[in-house]
């Protein structure tokens, strides 16, 4: 039986090598997908709190929030308001579409963060769907503060 | 003296002939050691590591991503620094990965020029003695030169022509070699 020549070390390696570069940027795409999902889902969670936090300062007169930040108000009392504005930029979720939509659960085959309104908006329930390896998670911001839901314990 | 059928090519050039062999085979690329150069495993080792560590690098920071992603601390303050500091990190093996291999490469390069410069030059100067009719001239080189099965050949060549002109006492071969 022949030696095996490192020329046919080299012809396998470089498939392996070739199969192992796709794989890891189809693994880096979809990580930048998933962590831009997670990052829409943040910034609408810190604007809504901030923004009842802002609501809360005008109820009680204050006209400057602990860091300076004048309360401007004005809190949307609608989920389409909501939506407005936590996407101002019309930016799009990692598949496809509107970054945020009118549903409690989000997409998880889009990526696209739930956004619902209760209560004339003084309640926003925010949803990151079980997108890709994400994990469901869900918050409700109101005035009185944030609360996790128990569904982002379930594991998608 | 037997005349030899000399096959040339489309320039004039002698060709040899496709039974003796002279066919390049998949075969003798993949299955025969002889017919690569030493030196090219270490070059081929050498990327293939490279690059299977950095993939298994990235790998591991992929991992950690989606930990940070999925973990409790992901909606506070600063929960995504570590998603961004892996995807740095990530960048960063990567371009590591291709410098170093960049670097290997250009080491293995000229070790193989040395290896194969080197001889080359002591060979065609041992030929050169032969040519003048001097078979006794001797010029080693390094064990681990690439070109020692040519020299070593080179060097029962000057042997045996050396025997043949013994035996027949001032021959025509070497006539016919100073011509």
């Amino acid at each position: 039986m022949n030696a095996v020549s490192h020329h046919a070390v080299a012809a396998i390696g470089l498939t392996l090598v070739v199969c192992g570069s796709l794989w890891a940027k189809h693994a880096l795409d979809v990580r930048f997908q998933m962590a831009l999902t997670h990052a829409h889902f943040t910034e609408a969670v810190q604007v809504s709190r901030n923004n009842m936090l802002a609501e809360r300062r005008i109820e009680t007169g204050a006209r400057f929030t602990d860091t300076g930040v004048p309360t401007l108000g004005g809190q949307p009392s609608s989920t389409g308001e909501w939506i407005a504005l936590f996407n101002e930029r019309a930016r799009h979720a990692p598949e496809g579409g509107a970054a945020f939509i009118v549903n409690s659960d989000g997409n998880p085959a889009t990526g696209a963060i739930g956004v619902g309104a209760t209560n004339y908006g003084k309640e926003v329930q925010i949803s990151r769907p079980s997108y890709r390896s994400l994990k469901k998670h869900k918050v409700i911001i109101s005035r009185a503060g944030v609360h996790q839901s128990a569904s982002n314990r379930i594991k998608s | 003296m037997s005349e030899q059928t000399i096959e040339t090519g489309a320039k004039g050039r002698p060709t040899r002939g496709h039974s003796q062999g002279s066919q390049r085979q998949l075969s003798n690329l993949l299955f025969r050691p002889r017919y690569s150069l030493k030196f090219v495993k270490y070059f081929i080792a050498g990327g293939l590591a490279t690059t299977f560590t950095v993939i298994g690098f990235v790998y591991l920071r992929l991992l950690d991503i989606d930990e940070a992603l999925n973990s409790s601390d992901a909606m506070s303050v600063g929960g995504h620094i570590p998603v961004y500091d892996a995807f740095t990190d990530i960048t960063t093996i990567s371009i590591a990965g291709l410098a170093l291999f960049v670097i290997y490469a250009c080491i293995v390069a000229m070790v193989i020029e040395h290896r194969v410069a080197g001889p080359m030059t002591a060979l065609v100067d041992s030929i050169d003695q032969i040519k003048r009719g001097n078979f006794d001239y001797q010029r080693d080189i390094r064990k681990h030169d690439q070109l020692l099965p040519l020299h070593d050949a080179i060097r029962d060549l000057s042997r045996a022509l050396k025997e043949a002109q013994k035996s027949r006492g001032n021959p025509a071969l070497y006539v016919e070699l100073k011509e």
